[in-house]
């Protein structure tokens, strides 16, 4: 039930019939009514993960700047205009980039733990 | 070490971009043995997936516990998969990567298997390391089509008199041994398996005995026993505890029959127990309920009938052109207070071709194997039995119904005709007759001699109630006076007229030193 009312205030905000403040205060009044309060926190999860997975936004993270380029060509390639660029050391070298259903991983660390699995397996 | 260097430098050498990584997804939530996962929009139906602990960890992490742990797709939804741990689930968390393995669940079977004690998954847990030479087979599989396969007619024998006599089993049936607990329904099965020594060589049968849900202790002692009567030569044990998820619970009967069927494909006949479907069943219904599937009657999901009806379609006897082999199939289902017409058992012997119904009150009265002749059955019937034993067990079940429909009277014994007194006597005698001791099945020839002399008044002699230590003294008496009768027997797989008389007058002789 709280993914339904989440779904539900999903669409109401892209159609834009109401601004977010109306529609949390008619959800407020709409669950004390139904004597459904205790789901607000559920529905407020709900609708943060429905949100990041309808958002269009790449996860990129870079060893260092050097990888940048590669790295950003790699996701306009995935199709998302937007790339959140991150510096991650635990990479070792070179990038990826993920997405919700996606990953190119071309990192030092990818390459060592796959030559190290390949070795000992 | 320097062939760890050398590897390690072919390995940089032929390292390359790798291809594109596609579908993942992102572990929502977890627990109770089943992950939600948000992304895989490709993923299909039992496809196997893989959770990365590697991705949120550095290198030193990665490397101090790389082990990845697998999962199956049992749900997908409209913006998420539901998939089944196969695996550790504490070392499964929200946040945690899962990638698309591309293809279903497989385990890895092979000839080396024999012998070993595995895993749902094919992972040996008996301590003797690595099976050698084994490839993948998906676990699920379709089950061979009407062409393929060729009439059932080649016997099974269980050692049982019983069973052998009045419910003959055939290599590529599927017979039911159905019972309240603690009837005898895994004594019948063991006996089968260890029955098979008696087997030549080339035609013995490869045996996987698949414990589901059962206590650990109870199939180590089974191992154990099957050990000790070299048994295990030929037998594979798929061991899937009551300590373990209910996913293993689920897959081991799958996996028991894939193996069968590795076998059966090479032209080799092979017989699979499955002890028992009635944990498979609860399982099932637990990783059903957890996967928010309807519940159903029982709380049963509503294709609770469809897993033990593709499971055991695969058993099968193939025709010559697809080798020959065959696969037979002994499920164990469990009752509650004797009920068969309750939902598990009324599906599977539907399935099934035929079942073994073994009463706890012929058990308590101590009727060992308290097998129902009256109520259990064989579809395959006589078409499964040598002529030896066809010959001498035609009069046995009208005998024995005779003698349940006068064992009412038997309280008016004194006010009793003499041809209802004999009835009764000779439905006793033949009652004793067919009891035996766990753990002592006895092979065919010897089975139609004993039949043989049952059945030809060669016990008369003996007091009814005595008739059980006679037919042991028989036993020993036939192994040191007839073994060429019984070679006989065994290799020409009838009873001829010179084995007739010659058993004939070797019984005449035990009648009389015996009485």
């Amino acid at each position: 039930m709280p993914s339904d009312y989440a779904k539900a205030i999903y669409r109401l905000k892209q159609r834009g019939d109401l601004t977010d403040a109306q529609i949390a205060e008619n959800l407020r009044l709409h669950l004390t009514r139904a004597g459904k309060t205790k789901l607000l926190p559920a529905i407020v999860r709900e609708l943060k993960r429905l949100s990041y997975m309808k958002q269009d936004v790449s996860v990129v993270e870079i060893a260092s700047e050097a990888a940048r380029i590669p790295a950003v060509a790699a996701a306009k390639e995935l199709g998302n205009q937007e790339q959140d660029v991150r510096i991650n050391d635990a990479l070792i070298s070179g990038w990826r980039v993920k997405t919700r259903d996606t990953l190119i991983d071309r990192s030092g660390k990818r390459f060592l733990i796959d030559l190290y699995r390949s070795v000992t397996n | 070490m320097e062939s760890i260097i050398k590897r390690i430098e072919e390995e940089i050498v032929h390292a390359g971009p790798r291809e594109r990584d596609l579908d993942i997804g992102t572990v929502t939530i977890t627990g109770d043995g089943i992950a939600e996962i948000d992304g895989l929009s490709g993923a299909v139906m039992s496809e196997m997936v893989i959770f990365d602990p590697t991705f949120d960890r550095t290198l030193e992490e990665a490397l101090a516990d790389s082990d990845a742990i697998y999962g199956l797709v049992l749900n997908l939804e409209e913006d998420s998969v539901r998939a089944v741990i196969l695996g550790d689930a504490s070392k499964v968390h929200e946040g945690m990567l899962v990638r698309r393995l591309g293809r279903l669940l497989s385990i890895p079977v092979g000839d080396a298997l024999v012998g070993r004690v595995v895993s749902a998954l094919g992972e040996p847990v008996d301590g003797k390391g690595p099976v050698p030479g084994v490839t993948p087979m998906p676990i699920e599989r379709q089950a061979y089509g009407v062409i393929d396969r060729a009439p059932v007619n080649q016997p099974l024998h269980t050692g049982i008199k019983a069973v052998d006599a009045m419910i003959p089993i055939g290599r590529g049936q599927r017979e039911l041994i159905i019972g309240d607990r603690g009837v005898g329904k895994t004594a019948i099965a063991i006996d089968t398996i260890l029955n098979q020594k008696n087997e030549p060589a080339a035609t013995r049968p490869i045996c996987i005995y698949v414990a589901i849900g059962q206590k650990e202790s109870k199939t180590a002692k089974i191992v154990a026993q099957l050990a000790e009567a070299g048994a295990m030569e030929y037998t594979i044990v798929v061991t899937a505890p009551a300590s373990s998820p209910a996913a293993f619970q689920f897959l081991a009967p799958f996996a028991g029959a894939t193996i069968g069927e590795h076998f059966m494909e090479q032209g080799k006949d092979a017989l699979v127990v499955y002890d028992d479907l009635s944990k498979q069943a609860v399982a099932y219904r637990q990783m059903s309920l957890l996967l928010r599937r309807p519940p159903g009657r029982e709380a049963y999901p509503g294709d609770i009938f469809y897993l033990h009806s593709r499971l055991l379609e695969r058993a099968a006897k193939l025709s010559k052109e697809k080798g020959g082999g065959s696969l037979t199939a002994l499920p164990i289902i469990e009752t509650q207070e004797g009920d068969v017409s309750a939902y598990i058992p009324t599906n599977v012997i539907s399935i099934t071709d035929g079942q073994i119904y073994l009463q706890a009150d012929l058990f308590n009265k101590g009727m060992r194997p308290a097998i129902d002749v009256g109520i259990s059955v064989s579809r395959v019937g006589s078409s499964a039995q040598t002529k030896a034993i066809k010959k001498v067990s035609g009069k046995i079940k009208l005998e024995l119904a005779q003698f349940r429909e006068l064992e009412a009277f038997m309280q008016f014994a004194s006010d009793l005709d003499a041809d209802t007194k004999k009835r009764i006597d000779s439905g006793r005698r033949m009652t004793e007759m067919l009891k035996q001791n766990v753990g002592e099945p006895l092979a065919f020839e010897m089975q139609a001699a004993i039949i043989f002399a049952a059945t030809n008044g060669f016990f008369d002699s003996f007091a009814p109630e005595k008739t059980s230590d006679a037919e042991k003294r028989l036993q020993n008496y036939l192994l040191r006076e007839a073994g060429s009768v019984l070679t006989a027997i065994r290799e020409s797989r009838e009873i001829s007229e010179e084995s007739d008389a010659a058993l004939r007058a070797l019984l005449e002789k035990f009648s009389v030193s015996a009485a």
